[in-house]
C-alpha cells in the first residue's frame, strides 16, 4: 500500500498496472489522481461486475447520474446515495453534504429536485442523531425540496459507524434531458459554482475505508455545506439548460473536478485539457492536486460551445455565481492537466476510469477480525414526530396530505401528467440469511405500495457494506444482488440506479450489511 | 479621507428569550460539568471603511448597526471600537 | 372570481413562488413575479412576499431583503400586501408590520398542519418554519388575524398571522398556498385566498 497524504492510497498492484499502461512511473501529481479515481467510492472496483447482473429494463438513462422511470412526456428521475463516514466525524455537514449531493446527480440532467428522502441508522444510544437529522432538516428545507420519505433504524452495530442514505427525486421532461455522453471535441469546459478550496480533501478515498481513530485528519476530509449557493445553482442550472445552452453536464462531487472531468471525457468518448490556473479559488495557499481533488460544495462542471458563454455568464451572474472556463474537451482521448505552461498530468482518459481487476472474495465464514458487535435481535424502527417534524414534507405542493402517516411512505402529486407518485423507503438489515431477508423486504415493499393503489414502477438503492476483503462481505453482497434481481424480475420493476457504500466498519466492529432502498410507485387519477 | 475601523456587538435585548443561548447552554452543560451557567449568543461585526471624519466615521457604522446588523425590536447593538487606522 | 393582477416578489432563496403562482392560477388570477432588484413600478391589486430563505437568511431571516429595490418600493396603503412565512418575517424587518419573529421555543423546525382560528372558524394548514416565534411589546388585538389552537412555536398569544387594516398588509406564518388543491387533500388555504380577496 503506498499511502499518500490527506488518506489518499494506491495499491502496489494498482501502481504496476498504471506504470506498465503508461511505459512509465506516474508523477507524484498523477499518483494522487489515481489514488481518488482507483478508490472504491470513485471506481466501484468491488462491486462494478457484481452490479451488472441488475435488471434494468424499463428504466430511463440507467447508467447516467440518475436514471429513472417514464410517465408519459415526462421522467422521474431518482437516486440514492451514502454519506455514511462523513456523519460519523461530523454528523451535520457530512449529513447536509449527503443531500446537496445526491441533488446535484438529478439537477445534473436539467430535473427540478421535486423530492427527498432519507434512511438513517444509528445505534440505541442515538449518538450522532440529532447532527444528522438537523443537517438534512437545514439543507433540505433551505433549498425548498420536501422531504417525504424517512425511516430510522437504531441497531448498536451502527453505533460508530451510522448509515445515512438520501434519495432524491426529480422531474424533466423526456426530451429535455441532458447526459454526460453527449461531448465531443473542441468545446469549452466551465466550472460553476463556489470556488474552489480545501475542504473535502481526500474525501473519496476517506469513503473507501474505515473509520480511524485519529480524527483530526479525517476532519480535514470533511465537506462543508452551503445551501443558499445549492439553491441559486439550481435556479440557474435550470434557466440555462431551458434555453439549451449546455452540452453535457456533470456534477462535482467525490473526487470533484477529476472525476466530472474524466467523467464527461471517457462517455463521450473524447479527452480533456485543463488549465488549474483558470480555477476560480477560495484559497490562495492551495497546492494543485488539491485543485483537483477538492470536494469543494456547490459545484458543477458545464461543457459549453465557446460562443454560448456570454449568454451562460449573463445568467449566472444573475444569480450571483461564481464561474470560471478551466479547459476545453480534445479529440485526443488524453487526460492532460497543466498549470498555466506546466503539464502535470498526461493521461489516456481511459486509464483514470478503468483500475486493475480485483480478487473478489465469496468466502461464507465469519472471520475472527471484524466481529459483528452484540446486537438486539432486530433492528428498532423510530417514528418519532420529533424527528420527522423538523423535515418541510410539503413545500412544492404536490405532497398528498395523510393523517396519522407512516413516514416511510408517501404520496407526490405529478399534475404534469395526472397522476400520483408513490415513495416507499425501506431497508433490509442482515442478520442471517441474505438472500431471503433482502428478497422478501423488496416484496414486502411493493406489497405496501399496492396496498394505497400504487403500482411499483422503478426502485434506486444505497447498498451499505463492511470490508469486501473480509468474509463473509462479498458473499453477503453477492446474495444481495441476487435477490434483488430476483424481486425486482418478478415484480417486472427496473433498478434505475444506485449507490455501494463499502468499508463501514470501526476499530470496535462493523456493521451488519444493510441494503437500503426507496421504491417508486405510479397512480393514475381517476379524472 | 482618513480610513477607519470599527467592532460592532451585537446581542439579545435582556427581556428577548435567547433561544441561542438556551441551546448553547444545553450542549456546553452536557459536555462539561459546570454550575450556574448563563448563555448568550451574540454576532460580531468587522468593518473597514473610509470617511472625511470621526463624526461622519460614526453615523456610518451606527446606520450600519440599525438597519442591517440588529433588529431594535428584539437586538440591541453597541459600537465597540471605532478608530482612525494609519495603513 | 374577477381576475386580479397579482405581483409575488421573488428573492434569490424564495422558495414558494411556483407554490404561489399556482395558487392564484386556480382563482384565476393573473399572477406574475417580481425581482428583488426592480423597483415596483406597475399597478397591482395584490402583491404577495412568498415563502422561502431569502438571501439564506444570513444575518437573520429577511434581515437583508428589507432593504431590496421590491421591498423599498412596495405600495404601502395602497395595495394589498400579503406576506406569508418568509414574507411575514420580511415585512416585520422592514417595519411595514408591528412585531418581529424569534426561533421557535422548541429551538427545531417544525413541519406539520396547525389547526388555527381564523375569522371565527376553525380551519388547518401547514407550517413550516424555524422562526416563528412571534413577539411585539406592544400587541394591538384588533390586528390579530390567525392563532394556532396549540401553540406551536411559542408566538405571543399564539399569533399565527396578523392584518393591519389601515395599511392592508398581512403577515402570517402558515401556508395557504399548500392547501389550495383537492389533489392534496387539504383545501382550507381557499378560505384564506378568498378572505384576501374580500379585502381588495
Amino acid at each position: 500500500m503506498l499511502k499518500t497524504k490527506f488518506n489518499c492510497f494506491i495499491t502496489e498492484n494498482e501502481f504496476e498496472y498504471v506504470k506498465n499502461k503508461l511505459g512509465r512511473e506516474p508523477n507524484d501529481f498523477e499518483l494522487y489522481l489515481f489514488s481518488a479515481a482507483y478508490s472504491e467510492h470513485c471506481s466501484y472496483k468491488h462491486s462494478r461486475e457484481l452490479l451488472k447482473l441488475l435488471p434494468r429494463e424499463g428504466a430511463i438513462f440507467p447508467h447516467e447520474n440518475a436514471g429513472g422511470i417514464e410517465i408519459g412526456e415526462h421522467a422521474i428521475l431518482f437516486k440514492m446515495e451514502s454519506h455514511n463516514h462523513p456523519c460519523a466525524v461530523e454528523p451535520f455537514n457530512g449529513a447536509a453534504t449527503g443531500v446537496g449531493g445526491i441533488i446535484r446527480d438529478v439537477l445534473a440532467m436539467n430535473a427540478r429536485p421535486i423530492a427527498l428522502c432519507n434512511s438513517l441508522k444509528f445505534g440505541t444510544n442515538k449518538k450522532f442523531l440529532n447532527g444528522v437529522v438537523e443537517g438534512i432538516s437545514v439543507y433540505g428545507n433551505s433549498i425548498g425540496t420536501p422531504t417525504v420519505s424517512t425511516e430510522v433504524l437504531l441497531d448498536d452495530c451502527f453505533s460508530e459507524n451510522p448509515l445515512v442514505n438520501v434519495t432524491a427525486i426529480g422531474l424533466a421532461k423526456k426530451s429535455d434531458i441532458l447526459t454526460s455522453n453527449t461531448a465531443k471535441g473542441g468545446l469549452k469546459l466551465v466550472l460553476v459554482g463556489s470556488a474552489t478550496m480545501r475542504d473535502g480533501m481526500g474525501g473519496a478515498a476517506f469513503a473507501s475505508k474505515k473509520l480511524s481513530d485519529e480524527k483530526a485528519e479525517d476532519k480535514i476530509s470533511i465537506q462543508i455545506a452551503n445551501p443558499f449557493e445549492k439553491k441559486k445553482l439550481i435556479e440557474a442550472c435550470l434557466d440555462i439548460f431551458s434555453k439549451k445552452l449546455v452540452v453535457s453536464c456533470q456534477d462535482c462531487g467525490a473526487a470533484g473536478i477529476l472525476s466530472s472531468t474524466s467523467e464527461v471525457a471517457y462517455k463521450s468518448n473524447c479527452g480533456v485539457e485543463i488549465d488549474l490556473s483558470k480555477i476560480h479559488i477560495g484559497d490562495k495557499s492551495i497546492r494543485d492536486f488539491e485543485i483537483m481533488l477538492s470536494e469543494t460544495q456547490e459545484r458543477m462542471l458545464f461543457v459549453v460551445e465557446e460562443e454560448k458563454i456570454p449568454e451562460i455568464a449573463r445568467i449566472l451572474t444573475k444569480f450571483q455565481l461564481e464561474y470560471s472556463i478551466i479547459g476545453e474537451t480534445i479529440q485526443n482521448k488524453k487526460y492532460l492537466v497543466k498549470n498555466g505552461d506546466k503539464i502535470l498530468a498526461d493521461l489516456p482518459t481511459e486509464l483514470l476510469v478503468t483500475p486493475p481487476k480485483v480478487e473478489l472474495n465469496f468466502g461464507g465464514t465469519n472471520n475472527v477480525v471484524g466481529q459483528v458487535c452484540p446486537t438486539y435481535s432486530s433492528p428498532f424502527t423510530l417514528h418519532s414526530s420529533l424527528i420527522y417534524e423538523q423535515y418541510d414534507h410539503t413545500v412544492g405542493a404536490r405532497t398528498q396530505y395523510q393523517p396519522a402517516a407512516n413516514p416511510q411512505f408517501n404520496s407526490l402529486w405529478i399534475w404534469e401528467e395526472n397522476c400520483f407518485l408513490g415513495v416507499y423507503t425501506f431497508s433490509a438489515v442482515i442478520q442471517e440469511r441474505p438472500f431471503e431477508e433482502v428478497y422478501e423486504a423488496i416484496l414486502a415493499a411493493s406489497k405496501s405500495l399496492h396496498k394505497q393503489g400504487f403500482e411499483p414502477a422503478g426502485i434506486t438503492n444505497c447498498l451499505n457494506f463492511a470490508n469486501p476483503e473480509i468474509p463473509p462481505t462479498m458473499h453477503e453482497f453477492k446474495e444481495t444482488i441476487l435477490a434483488i434481481k430476483k424481486a425486482c424480475e418478478e415484480l417486472k420493476i427496473p433498478v434505475c440506479s444506485g449507490n455501494v457504500s463499502f468499508y463501514n466498519e470501526y476499530s470496535g466492529g462493523k456493521i451488519k450489511n444493510t441494503p437500503t432502498f426507496t421504491m417508486l410507485g405510479i397512480k393514475y387519477s381517476k379524472s | 479621507m482618513k480610513k477607519f475601523s470599527a467592532k460592532v456587538v451585537v446581542k439579545m435585548k435582556p427581556n428577548i428569550k435567547d433561544v441561542k443561548g438556551l441551546t448553547l447552554k444545553r450542549a456546553v452543560e452536557s459536555f462539561i460539568p459546570i454550575e450556574n451557567l448563563s448563555c448568550n449568543v451574540g454576532g460580531y461585526y468587522f468593518f473597514k471603511f473610509s470617511a472625511n471624519n470621526e463624526i461622519e466615521a460614526l453615523k456610518t457604522v451606527e446606520k450600519i448597526a440599525r438597519e442591517i446588523l440588529s433588529n431594535e425590536v428584539i437586538e440591541t447593538y453597541e459600537i465597540r471600537t471605532l478608530e482612525e487606522i494609519y495603513e | 372570481m374577477n381576475s386580479l393582477k397579482v405581483g409575488i416578489i421573488v428573492f434569490l432563496g424564495t422558495n414558494c413562488e411556483q407554490d404561489t403562482r399556482r395558487a392564484c392560477e386556480f382563482f384565476g388570477w393573473d399572477a406574475e413575479y417580481i425581482r428583488q432588484d426592480d423597483k415596483i413600478e406597475k399597478k397591482y391589486d395584490l402583491i404577495f412576499i412568498p415563502g422561502g430563505f431569502s438571501y439564506g437568511d444570513h444575518i437573520s431571516s429577511g434581515r437583508i431583503a428589507k432593504l431590496s429595490p421590491a421591498v423599498k418600493s412596495l405600495p404601502v396603503g395602497k395595495t394589498m400586501i400579503v406576506g406569508i412565512c418568509n414574507g411575514f418575517q420580511i415585512l416585520c424587518e422592514a417595519k411595514l408590520l408591528s412585531g418581529a419573529l424569534l426561533d421557535n421555543q422548541n429551538i427545531k423546525f417544525i413541519s406539520k398542519v396547525a389547526d388555527l382560528d381564523f375569522c371565527n372558524e376553525q380551519i388547518s394548514l401547514p407550517i413550516a418554519h424555524h422562526q416563528g416565534n412571534y413577539t411585539d411589546d406592544n400587541i394591538d388585538k384588533n390586528q390579530i388575524l390567525m392563532t394556532y389552537q396549540n401553540n406551536e412555536n411559542g408566538s405571543d398569544m399564539s399569533i399565527a398571522g396578523i392584518y393591519d387594516r389601515k395599511n392592508k398588509i398581512i403577515g402570517m406564518m402558515p401556508h395557504p398556498e399548500r392547501a389550495i388543491w383537492d389533489e392534496l387533500g387539504l383545501t382550507d388555504g381557499r378560505k384564506v385566498f378568498e378572505f384576501v380577496k374580500n379585502q381588495i
